[in-house]
């Protein structure tokens, strides 16, 4: 069986974001991960092959240097990466790439996280989906294999959803379906001589019409707590906050 | 001329041969198994550490910190001593035609035998009975131990009837001269002399007999220990499991990494398992079999021995205190073993509980074990107007190293101000790395992953060379241990101080001022990576006599014997569910001290500790802290 991850490099959750202008984020001190959620699309993916044999290839967009980072996913296991080098990783663009070159292979499985933590979107998987004219089957916790249905479980409340589907198709997974393994020596050592595919993409008119800001949110004041051992004189300190507030 | 007749009463002596023959080829056949058993095991460099082994031998200096049973065995072993050297001279005596054995030397050889014969016996009489009584989880009680003792003893009162039967016969005039057979004489004195004759021959074949099944049981039972204990204490390394080995981990050939199986352990790993006697100092003091957790040293080591599975439960319980090795008085090498058993789990299998996924993840991406961001690492040191140093550092900054706790633990920054005032005030100069800091590795090297280590390690060597690093001051007894004795092995050559050593040193020089300190009772638990790892028990408590109005109550287990707080090892990042937990134990000892304050100098020590001690009457404090409040 041939399986196709959708892998996408995100910040690090404790990452600083600085803005070195509306259109560019500050490079230096991000640290970079795989997508969480596509961290437990890898590893169904690794559980499946070790199930029926084939093969693990991981896809991704984004950035050259994230090499390193996909460097990661190989080291869990995976056989081999290709990466569609790109400035813009909007899922229009990402969708676009990826079916482009997705066209060209043969596979019975293209797997994903349902969502990357980084701009919340969830759009690739519906849209690859679109565009390669396969099903999709979304934030899935659990996949079996019958005859030759893939059946995926969705989690409703209180309910779950079994939904058969036939090969080719797209799942993208939800947190719980998995626990990702950790990578052994042997892996990253076989890793590190994996070959990862670099494709370089076109320039592509509708791409370009994309356009993308920055801003960063505004800082939350912090919490105040007053001392509530004296409640009279607590009291009279909230109303002169509340005043200075003007919510009073 | 006093002397005595060697072969006296007894003929057919060639059957005597035949008998220690047939012994002795039981006794190699048992050592050639024994010795295949070592050399299933990997390579492992070895110097010979003849200066420890005599030390230990002779003066049995680690078996009579357990006063009796030390005792005991010192008498038993001094008293084999002498009878072999009193055989090798019969030996002398009589292959080589001499005649050693007369007058005075004799008298005094009779006496001596004599002597130290009886001191046998006393002592397996209280082993004897110390096993009979004690309780089952205390002292093995297999029927080997039984066994043994009761054969010595045998070999020995056999040996004084016969001595006694001969003293009647010969009735010579010296008889004196050995006064516990002359003793043992008293019993057959209205027997003829002929039917004493006759016994004394009897006896004295069983006694060779004996002698023999001694012999021949000597590499099946736990015996062995005659031999296999000195030839660990001669290939004992002081400082395994204080400094782990190091892993090549770049040859892709290999297929296992750690140990998976019993001959991937070292040949010495190996013969550790054999010089092992159960006598059980190790779990005496473990703070993971005390606190009911699945891993006793003791039964750690036999069970290997027997090459039985090790549940990973057992694997990860260790503290890695040093503790068990300090007491083993033959040299046993625990720690190696559970990292290394920890390096397959992790390396080769990459099976580990689910939090230390975490905990590794969080160290790979931000430097830290709790994954917070790492451009927040300087953040303390910005409160306190110190910005760490871009351009290289001259020769006499000290460079300040707080470690994750002191950087990122808002208990421990704490700490880290208390310090940084200490040395704003003694004027001396230091500098921080800041945000290139990274952990120190500590933590995840004994958790197994000697890949994340050495990725660390690397990264900080590379970084403190860039910056000229020299000297460096750690707040943490771990970051101590492994920066100054396991980074220069990967080309890490600084000068590492622990915080209470330069805190020693001020007063010494009078930069600290030990003078006008409040006054207050404190009780000073021992880190372990700073005592029993580095030998610094004094540092600590000669800053507390150096002040007047601190009085320092200490708490029971102390120095050498300390006990744990539970976090070392790594299992701070682990979850402790099993038994009792390992810092309340810690906490409740100092409690009975009735101090105001307990003072410790690791940040674990004092997360685990000020944890417990959180709803209670009693301070827990850095010594930092303590020097800095004034």
């Amino acid at each position: 069986m041939k399986i196709l991850v959708l892998v996408k490099e995100t910040f690090d959750t404790e990452t600083k974001i600085v803005l070195e202008n509306s259109k560019k984020i500050n490079n230096e001190g991000i640290k970079y991960i795989i997508n969480p959620y596509d961290e437990f699309a890898i590893e169904e993916a690794l559980r499946i092959r070790e199930k029926f044999g084939g093969e693990v290839v991981i896809y991704s967009v984004g950035r050259r240097e994230s090499e390193v980072t996909l460097r990661n996913g190989l080291a869990l296991g995976a056989d081999k990466a290709k990466l569609i080098v790109s400035e813009k990783i909007d899922s229009i663009t990402v969708s676009k790439l990826l079916a482009e070159n997705i066209t060209k292979e043969e596979f019975e499985i293209i797997l994903s996280g349902w969502i990357a933590i980084d701009d919340n979107n969830a759009q690739v998987p519906a849209r690859l989906s679109q565009l390669l004219d396969i099903p999709l089957v979304n934030v899935v916790t659990k996949i079996d294999f019958s005859d030759d249905k893939i059946i995926c479980h969705r989690e409703g409340d209180n309910t779950v959803e079994i939904i058969k589907v036939s090969p080719p198709a797209m799942i993208a997974v939800q947190r719980g379906i998995n626990e990702p393994r950790y990578p052994t020596v042997k892996n990253i050592l076989q890793a590190k001589k994996k070959q990862i595919d670099l494709i370089i993409s076109e320039n592509n008119e509708d791409i370009n019409r994309i356009n993308i800001t920055y801003q960063l949110p505004e800082v939350k004041k912090a919490g105040l707590i007053i001392d509530g051992s004296k409640p009279e004189k607590a009291v009279n300190i909230l109303i002169q906050k509340l005043k200075e507030a003007k919510v009073l | 001329m006093p002397t005595r007749e060697i072969y006296w009463n007894i003929s057919n002596q060639a059957i005597m041969y035949i008998i220690l023959v047939i012994a002795l080829l039981f006794f190699i056949n048992g050592l050639y198994k024994r010795y295949k058993f070592w050399h299933m095991g990997q390579e492992d460099k070895r110097n010979l550490n003849i200066k420890r082994f005599l030390k230990n031998i002779l003066t049995h200096k680690t078996i009579l910190r357990d006063n009796l049973p030390g005792v005991t065995h010192l008498m038993l072993f001094w008293g084999f001593i002498l009878l072999f050297i009193a055989t090798v001279i019969i030996g002398i005596e009589h292959y080589l035609h001499l005649e050693i054995l007369k007058g005075k030397f004799y008298l005094t050889y009779s006496l001596l035998t004599d002597l130290f014969g009886l001191i046998i016996l006393i002592s397996l009489f209280i082993t004897f009975f110390r096993r009979l009584y004690k309780p089952q989880e205390k002292i093995d009680k297999k029927p080997e131990d039984y066994i043994v003792v009761l054969l010595i003893a045998f070999i020995i009162l056999t040996g004084f009837i016969i001595e006694g039967l001969r003293l009647n016969v010969t009735n010579v005039l010296w008889k004196k001269w050995s006064p516990v057979g002359l003793l043992f004489s008293l019993g057959f004195r209205g027997l003829s002399v002929s039917f004493q004759q006759t016994l004394h021959k009897f006896i004295w074949w069983i006694h060779v007999v004996s002698v023999g099944l001694f012999i021949a049981y000597i590499p099946y039972s736990k015996l062995f220990h005659i031999i296999a204990a000195p030839l660990n204490q001669i290939y004992s390394d002081e400082n395994s499991g204080k400094i782990l080995k190091d892993l090549d981990l770049d040859d892709d050939e290999k297929e296992t990494f750690g140990v998976g199986e019993i001959k991937d352990f070292t040949w010495k790993q190996l013969l550790d398992l054999d010089a092992c006697t159960r006598c059980g100092r190790c779990q005496n003091e473990c703070p993971a079999y005390l606190s009911k957790k699945p891993l006793n040293p003791k039964e750690f080591i036999q069970s290997l021995k027997k090459n039985n599975q090790i549940s990973p439960e057992t694997i990860w319980s260790c503290t890695t205190c040093f503790s068990c090795q300090n007491n083993c008085p033959v040299d046993v090498e625990h720690i190696q073993k559970i990292v290394d058993m920890r390096r397959y789990l992790v390396l080769t299998e990459g099976e580990m509980p689910k939090v230390l996924q975490t905990t590794f993840r969080n160290l790979e991406t931000n430097g830290n074990p709790w994954g917070i961001g790492w451009t927040s690492r300087e953040l303390w040191a910005q409160d306190l107007g110190i910005i760490a140093n871009s351009e290289p550092m001259d020769n006499d900054t000290i460079l300040y190293w707080p470690g994750c706790f002191g950087a990122f633990d808002e208990r421990n920054k704490l700490v880290s101000k208390a310090l940084v005032n200490i040395l704003k005030k003694a004027n001396i100069k230091f500098s921080i790395l800041g945000n290139s800091e990274k952990c120190c590795g500590d933590s995840v090297r004994r958790l197994g992953n000697e890949y994340l280590y050495q990725m660390l390690v690397l990264e900080n060597i590379e970084n403190m060379r860039g910056k000229g690093v020299n000297k460096i001051v750690t707040q943490c007894p771990h970051c101590y241990n492994t920066l100054k004795n396991e980074y220069p092995k990967f080309g890490g050559d600084f000068k590492v101080f622990h915080h209470t050593e330069l805190i020693e040193e001020l007063i010494k020089e009078r930069k600290i001022i030990p003078e006008n300190y409040p006054e207050i009772k404190v009780t000073y638990h021992d880190p372990c990576y700073l005592g029993r790892y580095n030998n610094k028990f004094a540092t600590v408590r000669n800053i507390f006599n150096s002040i007047n109005s601190i009085s320092l109550i200490e708490m029971e287990p102390k120095e050498e014997k300390s006990f744990c707080c539970g976090a070392g090892g790594g299992r701070m990042w682990l979850e402790e569910d099993q038994g009792f937990k390992i810092s309340s134990l810690r906490a409740s000892q100092a409690m009975s001290t009735k101090a105001e304050v307990i003072c410790t100098a690791c940040p674990f020590c004092l997360t685990m500790l000020s944890d417990e001690l959180k709803e209670k009457n009693l301070k827990v404090m850095d010594i930092a802290e303590i020097i800095n409040k004034k």
